[in-house]
């Protein structure tokens, strides 16, 4: 069975594969037989590049059905569970596939319209998402609103029918690539708390007084943008959920964003750790008990990380919402993350210096390139140090200090 | 997930792990461990539970619990301490088919390859099995030893199972301090005839059996480890609310939350693993099995001695003595994760199964 469906430009998207509800072992064979007939691509380091080739992929998973597995039909997903998601990114790894890449939209904004947009919101711009048409960027963090994120001043005043936005944004991953942004604004300037004031709205980044500079970060990467706005005018259907109501919403995508954002990096330095493997293995050369140590250390990290995902994934199905225990998961991730980074970085020893040269047969571009950015896992999406308040107080019922 | 039990096995095992909570949960660990009345006590409530025998399979007339169903059982041990050797008395039944193993002592210096040459391993030598052990676990009263026999070679890998009756000539136990108050230690030498042992397991059989006996073992030390974190974040959190200095409770600076918050990371994701790798076990083949075992005890191994330090440092000054019983779990976990090879060994042997297995690939 196919479907057609149409994106917010109007665009038919061609038929995607609409799968049968099946078992989770049916599923994962149904995805293995589908890896095995496609051209997995390679992924380059060049951001530009990774950026092309990974957008044509999510499309290609789109086509055959494999976007949104655990999203509802109507939303151009299959209406899975998550754990036929957690089995999908799992055979992805296993096949030496890379994620998609729409990660802001796929993890973090999608699964908020899916929960709290309108029909309407659901049917224009989720299927574009997916298929990774359309770029979603988060407007969430502000030069003054960073751990404090409720502190944020960006504002947007409705007239009528439509808001006007004034304000900056910073570190808006993929901002300039982006053609949406989910902006978390200031509606009621005197609500107090804060937070109480704030609204969730969906922005056009083509829409006049959006102005983007991207910003270069130490991986040399420019995925972090500045975004500024000004006097943008933004539909009244295109606030999601309630007004007042943005820093619920902003909670449950965070949390959710834990969620997915886990199970994508377990594919992603999983799969660092299969080609480290590849290339020592493929040189004939045998470092030392250093080496054994350090592979295993990533094991190890990767083994931990994976079980991790698998009790999150049982309670993301048990729907409980946001929850203290997503901070646990979301230290976990770092710790696994930099734990593998730092193990695999280290075989290249003192070449690390100089990322052309190939030790032992080791991409070492690459690995610096993983290391340097696993050490912003410990910074974006909340601080360790803002996690461990949150998991001392609300989960281990310490008393705020 | 999915759940492995059979249900009668998951209500047995309920019930066995409130029996002995019951028996251990009574009064500080403090009591139970070392040559007391009360080890005493609790090594008889023990035998009571029929803990020696809880492992042995059908065949043998035991109730056929699977190692993986048995596993949570020692996390319940971890939780309150008490004289061992009891996972080897839940193992030694279920991998080698026994009917029971009250007092016997497993003796396989082999389990920790990096350490082989200096522990000693017990080996075929013509018609006779020779070999001195050190650090063997010794129950309270011996009645016998289980001992993995290696071929005459060094590097040969395990060839005979041996069942050696206790009191006989050839063999001497000779105890030694030991650091873990709820571990008596031993070092066992061996000289007997191959004709005057019981053959428990012999060839492919042995060598099979080993390695699963092995892997189990690890997988039931990080069950240990499992409950000996959970267990000091639990004491952990609630002496940081009641210990009060500068006018409130220690718990609400910053800086021991964030201990208590490390602490519980680790422990959740220990547990966590543990389920996993026990979820997996009864589907996974001997090698997955194995390289599964030492992967979580190679994070238990951190763990435990992460959250067993962070546990002593929340505690501060009183931890450190003998009046309370935190100073045993951190003794029983230093112990735990050192003996069946510690957490940079074990990080070693898997590198070496993960790029070997590749190798045999390519």
């Amino acid at each position: 069975m196919t479907t057609t469906t149409a994106t917010s430009t109007g665009t038919p998207l061609p038929p995607k594969l609409q799968l049968k509800s099946n078992s989770v072992s049916e599923f994962v064979d149904l995805v293995r037989a589908w890896l095995d007939s496609v051209t997995i691509p390679a992924v380059a380091v060049e951001e530009n590049e990774r950026f092309t080739v990974l957008r044509a992929w999510q499309r290609t998973l789109y086509d055959a059905g494999f976007m949104g597995v655990d999203w509802a039909v109507e939303s151009g997903g299959q209406g899975l569970t998550p754990q036929h998601r957690l089995a999908f990114m799992r055979e992805l790894a296993r096949a030496h596939a890379p994620a998609p890449i729409g990660l802001i939209g796929l993890d973090v904004v999608g699964p908020s319209i899916e929960k709290y947009g309108t029909p309407e919101q659901r049917r224009t711009l989720l299927p574009s998402l997916l298929s990774g048409e359309e770029i979603w960027c988060q407007g969430f963090s502000e030069p003054g609103a960073g751990s404090d994120l409720a502190s944020l001043r960006t504002r947007a005043t409705l007239n009528g029918d439509v808001f006007r936005v004034d304000g900056q944004k910073v570190w808006t991953s993929w901002a300039s690539r982006a053609s949406r942004c989910a902006l978390l604004c200031v509606t009621d300037p005197e609500a107090v708390p804060h937070h109480r004031g704030l609204s969730y709205l969906l922005v056009d980044m083509n829409a006049p007084g959006v102005a983007v500079r991207p910003i270069r970060q130490m991986t040399g990467d420019a995925e972090f943008c500045e975004v500024f706005f000004d006097g943008v005018e933004v539909p009244r259907s295109q606030l999601l959920g309630s007004l007042n109501d943005g820093w619920r919403i902003a909670l449950d995508t965070l949390s959710s964003e834990r969620g997915n954002y886990a199970m994508r990096r377990l594919v992603e330095i999983g799969w660092l750790l299969e080609d480290t493997i590849d290339e020592l293995t493929r040189s004939g050369k045998r470092l030392d008990a250093r080496t054994d140590e350090a592979i295993g250390r990533a094991h190890v990290a990767l083994a931990v990380l994976e079980s991790q995902i698998a009790r999150t994934t049982e309670r993301l199905t048990s729907q409980t919402g946001p929850d203290p225990v997503d901070s646990i998961d979301k230290l976990v991730l770092n710790e696994a993350e930099q734990v593998v980074c730092e193990s695999l970085v280290a075989l290249a020893g003192p070449f690390r210096a100089a990322p052309q040269s190939r030790p032992f047969g080791l991409r070492v571009d690459r690995l610096v390139h993983d290391h340097v950015f696993s050490r912003a896992a410990s910074i974006y999406g909340g601080t360790s140090q803002i996690q461990r308040n949150i998991v001392a107080e609300r989960l281990l019922g310490l008393p705020k200090g | 997930m999915t759940d492995v039990v059979e249900a009668d096995d998951t209500q047995l095992v309920q019930e066995l792990q409130a029996g002995l909570t019951s028996v251990l949960g009574n009064g500080a660990a403090r009591d139970r461990v070392g040559v007391s009345e009360s080890a005493a006590r609790t090594e008889g409530a023990l035998a009571e539970l029929g803990w020696s025998s809880l492992g042995a399979p059908i065949e043998a007339d035991g109730p056929g619990i699977a190692p993986w169903d048995l596993a949570p059982l020692m996390t319940t041990v971890g939780k309150n301490l008490a004289p061992g050797p009891l996972a080897e008395m839940l193992l030694l039944p279920a991998v080698f088919a026994l009917a029971d193993a009250d007092g016997l002592a497993l003796v396989d210096g082999g389990a920790t390859p990096a350490w082989a040459a200096h522990v000693g391993v017990v080996r075929q030598a013509t018609d006779r099995i020779r070999g001195e052990v050190a650090l063997v676990q010794r129950p309270a009263t011996i009645t016998g030893l289980v001992v993995v026999v290696e071929g005459p070679e060094e590097g040969d890998s395990p060839c005979l199972v041996a069942r050696i009756p206790y009191p006989q000539s050839g063999v001497s136990v000779d105890e030694v301090v030991s650091a873990d108050p709820t571990a008596r230690l031993c070092t066992i030498s061996i000289d007997v005839a191959e004709a005057d042992v019981e053959v428990l397991a012999a060839g492919a059989d042995a060598a099979r059996m080993v390695q699963d006996l092995r892997s189990w073992r690890r997988v039931l030390a990080a069950c240990e480890m499992t409950g000996i974190a959970e267990r000091v974040l639990a004491d952990s959190l609630d002496y940081a609310q009641v210990r009060h200095q500068f006018g409130r409770a220690i718990g609400s600076f910053q800086a021991v939350k964030h201990i208590l918050a490390e602490m519980a990371q680790k422990s959740m994701s220990l547990s966590a693993l543990c389920q996993l790798t026990l979820h997996r076990a009864p589907e996974a083949g001997p090698d997955e099995r194995e390289l599964a075992a030492l992967t979580v005890y190679a994070h238990a191994c951190e763990v435990v001695r992460f959250v067993t330090e962070g546990g002593l440092q929340v505690h501060g000054g009183i931890g450190f003595t003998e009046e309370l019983d935190l100073q045993l779990f951190i003794k029983r976990a230093y112990a735990l994760s050192v003996t069946l090879g510690g957490a940079a060994e074990t990080l070693s042997e898997i590198g070496s199964r993960r790029l070997f297995a590749r190798e045999a690939v390519c």
